[in-house]
């Protein structure tokens, strides 16, 4: 029997596949008590045996087989039952644990990590990652439709490996819905998780009870608040065009007849020499090409502030349309602050993803808000953050949002703009 | 001439390794033996008494779900034989169980399958190809059963050849 210390850090999937093998065959199978992540793999003595510096790694009883590669290790303490008895049914077991590698694996991970908080969240690579997912499982569902367990009638190798590499998929992103569509595979699994050896390794793996969710904050945590190089994507252009005519028809409409009692809050401060009206009119019918250096040709800095305004609590934002209907709540409810000040404010993600941030201009160097109680529901919600306007940090956000484009800070990408004009 | 009869105890026996007495019917046409100068009677306190005198050891829950399936195979199984549309409906409920199920009782191969196994064994045979496609997790699960060792030694494997034939020949010209 093979007896031997694996090295690993706790809960390691790659690992697993050694130790249920083990389990199986009796081989006698220790982990590497005091084994800290990142420092006993990269001591010396370590690197010495293991060069890559990776874990798993094997080590026998005398020292004679040392192995990394979990699947390697995971035959090596395997029985000959389990590795499958004749050559043909040793090569597909091979062909199941190649197949997990490369077609499970890096699919499952790139789906699973950003729930996890391990990987950054990008919403199209999700997608991406779960379409592939899905239809590697799908070809699993059909194998496993006519088929107790993966190679042959019994369980082998090929069905440890598969099962510890989708241990996280159905931990953490196969809801019950998603299992429904599996029903082989889940068959498959559910029989594997309550068998004896596998139990005494993994006592208990519960399965994902709903969709997932992404918490921005265990990203942030994990990752240390790593400074995203957000990939600015310009496009949405399209769109963009279309909305700009839409509110200027609406700007067009009669005007309403002036209540003369109320005064502009605005009228205490002076006037300065930005004309927003020109400004506005510029921006509508003019390419953000024009209509951008015409902002910064114009903007009179002594009497006017530009905003950088973010929405405190991006969880709660749910469907896209709810929270662009949030958006343009506001801006009803501010209607008398259109004629000093202009905004485009954009939400970036999409649904139960998503994020609210904009760019403000007005009269004043203070927080407009205050200058009238009728301004006050919304704008604690945000947060808000005076920019300088001669700084290339406020150049570039200013190009972004007037021009819809960019990411928000967690790399979400522009959904839709609204402007306040 | 009933299903769940004297023969399929023998075979039970037989593949636990142990003495089934003498199985006969008594004047109430209850199957019954005698095990240690004991008498047992019914099918499915039969093949129980079997298992765990041939060592296999049941936990409370494990049991009851197993003397459900052997009391539901004794209940129809005479019908079924009788009747191949009835035989169909039977089997489509029993493949309803296997499609979310390993086994009839779970996760593990237990006295429930090897009982069922040579129960529905004749119904099965009698399949047209067309009626085992609609049953395919009952397929799977009798390929499976009897590649287990000690199944097949008094009778042949089934062939199931609509297995090899959806594998082979999808459905798609």
């Amino acid at each position: 029997m093979a007896a031997g210390v694996l090295y690993t850090y706790p809960e390691n999937f790659r690992a697993y596949k050694a130790l249920i093998a083990a389990q199986y065959s009796g081989a006698d199978v220790k982990v590497a008590p005091n084994f800290v992540f990142g420092e006993t793999n990269k001591s010396a003595e370590f690197l010495k045996k293991f060069p890559a510096g990776k874990v798993p790694a094997y080590e026998s009883a005398d020292g004679k087989v040392l192995l990394s590669e979990s699947n390697a290790i995971a035959y090596y303490v395997s029985s000959a039952a389990l590795r499958g008895a004749d050559a043909a049914t040793q090569a597909s077991v091979w062909q199941w644990a190649s197949w997990a590698d490369s077609e499970l694996l890096p699919a499952s991970c790139a789906w699973v990590f950003p729930y996890l908080g391990i990987m950054q969240f990008n919403k199209q690579n999700v997608e991406r990652a779960k379409q592939d997912l899905l239809a590697a499982l799908k070809v699993l569902d059909g194998h496993l439709l006519t088929r107790t367990f993966l190679v042959g009638e019994r369980i082998t190798l090929a069905d440890i490996i598969v099962f510890c590499t989708l241990i996280h998929a159905f931990q953490h992103v196969l809801e019950p819905a998603t299992r429904a569509t599996l029903v082989s595979v889940t068959r498959w699994f559910n029989t594997l998780a309550a068998q004896a050896p596998v139990r005494s390794v993994l006592p208990d793996v519960a399965l994902c009870s709903a969709p997932p969710t992404y918490d921005p904050k265990k990203y942030a945590e994990l990752a240390g608040n790593k400074k995203e190089s957000g990939d600015k994507k310009k496009e949405k252009k399209a769109e963009k065009k279309e909305q700009p005519k839409k509110a200027q028809k609406e700007e067009e409409a009669p005007l309403e007849p002036k209540e003369p009692a109320q005064a502009d809050p605005f009228d205490s401060l002076p006037k300065g020499t930005f004309n927003m009206d020109d400004f506005k009119r510029c921006y509508s019918n003019e390419d953000e090409a024009k209509s951008i250096p015409y902002f910064w040709e114009k903007f009179d800095p002594e009497n006017y502030s530009i905003w950088y305004a973010e929405y405190k609590y991006p969880e709660e934002l749910a469907k896209v349309f709810m929270s662009c209907n949030l958006i343009t709540g506001m801006f009803q409810r501010l209607d008398k602050m259109r004629k000093q000040a202009f905004a485009s404010v954009c939400l970036f993600g999409g649904d139960n993803d998503s994020s609210i941030s904009g760019v403000w201009v007005w009269r004043g160097q203070e927080l407009a808000f205050t200058l009238s109680p009728d301004w006050q529901i919304d704008y604690e919600s945000y947060a808000w953050r005076k920019l300088d306007p001669a700084a290339p940090d406020t150049k570039q956000l200013v190009q972004d949002y007037f021009s819809w484009s960019g990411t928000d800070k967690q790399g979400r990408k522009f959904n839709q703009g609204k402007i306040f004009k | 001439m009933s299903a769940c009869n004297v023969q399929v105890i023998k075979q039970i026996g037989k593949y636990y390794n142990v003495p089934v007495g003498t199985v006969c019917y008594n004047t109430d046409k209850v199957l019954t033996t005698v095990l240690n100068k004991q008498s047992i009677e019914g099918f499915a306190t039969i093949v129980l008494k079997l298992a765990s005198s041939g060592g296999v050891k049941l936990s409370q829950e494990q049991m009851l779900l197993s003397y459900q399936w052997l009391e539901h195979l004794a209940m129809y199984v005479n019908q079924a034989s009788a009747n191949p549309a009835f035989a169909l409906g039977f089997l489509k409920d029993i493949n309803k169980a296997l499609e979310k199920n390993t086994y009839l009782t779970g996760q593990s191969l237990s006295v429930a399958d090897i009982a069922a196994y040579y129960v529905l064994y004749p119904i099965v045979k009698r399949l047209s190809v067309t009626e085992l496609e609609s049953v395919m997790h009952l397929s799977r699960w009798t390929r499976h059963i009897q590649a287990q060792p000690r199944v097949c030694t008094s009778q042949p494997p089934l062939t199931l050849n609509t297995l090899n034939l959806s594998i082979l020949a999808p459905a798609v010209h």
